[in-house]
């Protein structure tokens, strides 16, 4: 035939590997059997929880996370949830009209930081307490009130970390994943489709099932006063554990090399040139919230153990605040590593002086340079005649596979629909497929760590209360950060 | 047994492409590997592909591989004042408007406070007259540049911190600054007039503007309002992008622009930050489409 036909073998063909969405539940060790799905840390975190009554509070300090997700029912403490993106001293998307834990937390809460800290804390807790029953009033009044910007369809990357660490497996006979409704034929019977999903539940699971989780949202609007209200909030709701996946853009404490001057603070002349180049006003008063945040993360990090991503550059310029990480505070650096055990490509290394605290699951990224050669030779785009034939030979260790977590339901998030929003409503099939989603970066590492350190405490294996110790144990052994091999990694059973 | 592990071991969940499928366990030969199970399918799926830069952003090295670059954003079509949209890049967005307008309890009465009083405003002139001696030297022929640039409703500023300022295929996320451009100015105005502030030039007359002096009253700017409004927006839509911070920054530069051109007090400028916080909630509600449009240019 005459046909033109590109010669085989030298790009990727496009067939990847399908896989257990639950993988890095094996690579933590939290699973001790592939056909039963056993998990004695889960056992034991009911069992803990039944006699006290008490989930292991995790702060999630991120974007908003979606309502409704079949998955989270359960997993988010709407009664505690803020939001800071529109209200500087906050509100809140789903208050509890008849609640009195918020109530309570916030009369316990005592002052914490410095001056400033402290002046905004007091401020918070003047005005929270009407906010939070101006916010439950049904119907809220609208004029002079500022709503949360926490909607649904924009809860993406909060819904995929919340996924990670808390997501709740429903039980076949709780979702009606029934056949796709038929519209009669001309002059025909109604005709009945049969489900192919007929008995299947929704067999997602967080790392640790049992706790709760408070979304905290921030817009990224480098404002210090939003960050800092965002961490007393933190403190205000007694989390046991805070999670930041982000950075606190601080324009003189975020480095721009793995230079770093005495204490962890940005190098001299980096730091000249950065205040050269600031293209904006600085007041004193941006100052003095960008110190209170300062003195005020390590200083929380101590009682509330705090779990920051090291950052996606692939270099090794660590994220402010995880630089703040030291011996002396609770602050954890999380990095990523692949399902083939090697350091994701993406993922920030560190220093002697600042080393990543430990590396957890999550995908990969292509490289194609002087330190790591890692290239996707199944991807449709991969051509093998472009490149050099030793690059290839050291190219074999991408890994395709993500982490695999909760996503908002519908058309938004990460994951599509076909359908704009799917609810499990009566008389409609759920689009089960745009629950999930693939999701990837230090950000998932450290959804995953934070879960895991969740269930430590919820076990009893790790106390409340104590960031230095926490840290101690969730890294589990004292060798140094290997940052080439991607040591140590989490594992349950080094906890 | 946990109660989870019921569910968990009677349905598993594939990620299959770039979907998911349900199934019932697998019963065939597994591989154990470091990362657990996996599974081979047949699913021509192109997952490992396809990412957001945001989940880890080196992963799309090639991901404008296909978009036009140096594309013709035909900029010579957005012509007159402020209100010219229509005639430019978008039609007038009317859906959104009109949205607007049914939410219009949720936007009318924000809670931004009373203007300075005139001798504070007045005080305030001061700085704006140290602004109006430094903005002529050589080092500030930069900004001088970006005042006149700015004058018009001019995307570069918003585009540029996010690197699509030349690339083609972002046409949902420009034609989404200016809807919410449209809108903030809308709801500025509303503002503006209710509170009637003077322009600083008008309180001291010894301040020579650079640019001709608006019409409209001065509290709250908006510039700032506008630019900011999309930088709280574009925070919604892509919160995952690593230059959003720089964004904001921008946006704050494009506001203080009009205090180095005498034409707005720093408080304009900060009442205009802070209303286009409180106004991101009632616009990511009315925008949703659009943003998620744009969303879709980035994923």
């Amino acid at each position: 035939m005459a046909r033109i036909t590109p010669p085989e073998g030298n790009r990727g063909n496009g067939q990847y590997e399908g896989y257990h969405a639950l993988w890095h539940l094996f690579s933590l060790g939290l699973i001790d059997d592939l056909q039963s799905f056993d998990s004695s840390a889960w056992d034991k975190a009911e069992k803990k929880l039944a006699k006290s009554g008490r989930r292991t509070r995790v702060a999630l300090i991120d974007v908003s996370v979606a309502p409704k997700h079949p998955n989270l029912e359960g997993a988010i403490a709407w009664d505690l949830a803020a939001d800071f993106f529109s209200n500087r001293l906050g509100t809140f998307p789903d208050p509890d009209p008849n609640g009195t834990r918020f109530a309570e937390l916030l009369d316990a809460a005592e002052a914490i930081g410095n001056k400033v800290a402290k002046a905004l804390f007091a401020e918070m807790k003047t005005r929270l307490a009407a906010e939070y029953d101006d916010a439950a009033a049904d119907p809220a009044p609208t004029a002079r009130r500022i709503f949360p910007a926490t909607s649904a369809a924009f809860s993406g990357h909060g819904t995929a970390m919340a996924g990670l660490i808390g997501a709740r497996p429903v039980p076949a006979d709780k979702v009606d994943l029934i056949g796709t409704k038929v519209t009669p034929l001309p002059g025909g019977a109604t005709p009945s489709v049969d489900s192919p999903l007929a008995g299947h539940g929704l067999p997602y699971i967080g790392i640790d099932p049992t706790c709760e989780i408070v979304p905290i949202s921030t817009s990224f609007d480098p404002d210090p006063e939003q960050f800092l209200a965002a961490m007393l909030y933190a403190h205000i709701i007694d989390a046991d554990l805070i999670v930041l996946a982000r950075d606190f853009p601080d324009p003189w404490r975020s480095p721009m090399t793995g230079t770093l001057g005495k204490g962890g603070a940005v190098d001299s002349e980096e730091l000249e040139l950065l205040r050269k180049n600031h293209p904006v006003k600085y007041s004193e008063e941006e100052a003095a919230l960008w110190d209170a945040l300062h003195d005020l993360v390590p200083k929380m990090s101590i009682t509330r153990p705090i779990l920051c991503a090291s950052g996606n550059g692939g270099d090794s310029t660590m994220l402010y605040p995880g630089v703040l990480a030291s011996d002396k505070n609770g602050i954890i650096l999380v990095g990523a590593h692949t399902s083939l055990g090697k350091r994701a490509g993406y993922s920030t290394t560190g220093s002697a002086d600042l080393p990543v605290t430990l590396y957890a699951p999550s995908g990969d990224s292509e490289r194609l340079d002087s330190e790591i050669i890692r290239l996707d030779r199944v991807s449709p785009d991969f051509r093998e005649d472009t490149y050099s034939p030793g690059d290839l030979a050291a190219a074999e260790d991408f890994s395709p596979l993500d982490v695999i977590s909760t996503d908002v339901p519908g058309a938004a998030g990460y994951n599509g629909s076909p359908f704009p929003e799917i609810l499990p409503e009566d008389e409609m099939l759920p689009d089960y497929r745009s629950y999930y989603c693939r999701f990837s970066g230090t950000s998932a590492a450290t959804a995953i760590a934070a879960g895991m350190l969740a269930l430590a405490m919820s076990t009893g294996k790790i106390a409340r209360g104590d960031g230095i110790t926490a840290k101690k144990k969730l890294r589990g052994n004292t060798a140094p950060t290997d940052d080439i091999n991607a040591e140590p990694k989490l594992v349950w059973a080094s906890i | 047994m946990s109660s989870f592990g019921e569910t968990l071991k009677n349905s598993w969940l594939l990620a299959v492409g770039d979907s998911f499928e349900l199934c019932k366990p697998a019963t065939g030969e597994t591989r154990q590997q470091t990362g657990g199970p996996v599974l081979t399918t047949n699913s021509a799926g192109s997952g490992g592909a396809s990412s957001v830069l945001n989940r880890n952003r080196n992963r799309n090295r090639n991901r404008n591989r296909n978009r036009n670059r140096n594309r013709n954003r035909n900029r010579a079509n957005v012509e007159g004042g402020s209100a010219s949209y229509e005639y430019g890049d978008i039609l007038l967005p009317w859906r959104e408007i009109e949205r607007l307008h049914q939410l219009r309890d949720y936007w009318i009465d924000l809670p931004i406070g009373l203007p300075p009083s005139l001798s504070e405003l007045h005080a305030q002139t001061l700085g704006l007259m140290e602004k109006q001696t430094l903005l002529p030297l050589i080092e500030n022929r930069g900004r001088q540049d970006e005042i006149l640039r700015e004058a018009e409703l001019e995307l570069s500023g918003y585009l540029r911190p996010l690197g699509i300022e030349n690339l083609g295929g972002y046409d949902n996320t420009t034609a989404l600054f200016l809807m919410v451009a449209r809108l903030a100015e809308e709801v500025g105005m509303r503002y503006k007039e209710r509170f009637n502030v003077p322009r600083p030039s008008a309180v001291e007359p010894r301040l020579r503007t650079f640019i001709p002096v608006p019409a409209h009253a001065s509290w709250p700017s908006n510039h700032a309002l506008q630019s900011f409004s999309i930088a709280f927006v574009f925070s919604r839509v892509l919160p995952e992008h690593p230059g959003i911070a720089e964004l904001f920054r921008s946006a704050r530069r494009i506001a203080e622009n009009r205090e180095w051109a005498g034409i707005h007090y720093p408080a304009d400028t900060k009442c205009g930050h802070d209303l286009a916080r409180m106004l991101a909630p009632v616009l990511e509600v009315v925008l949703e489409e659009q943003m998620l449009r744009a969303r879709a240019e980035w994923l």
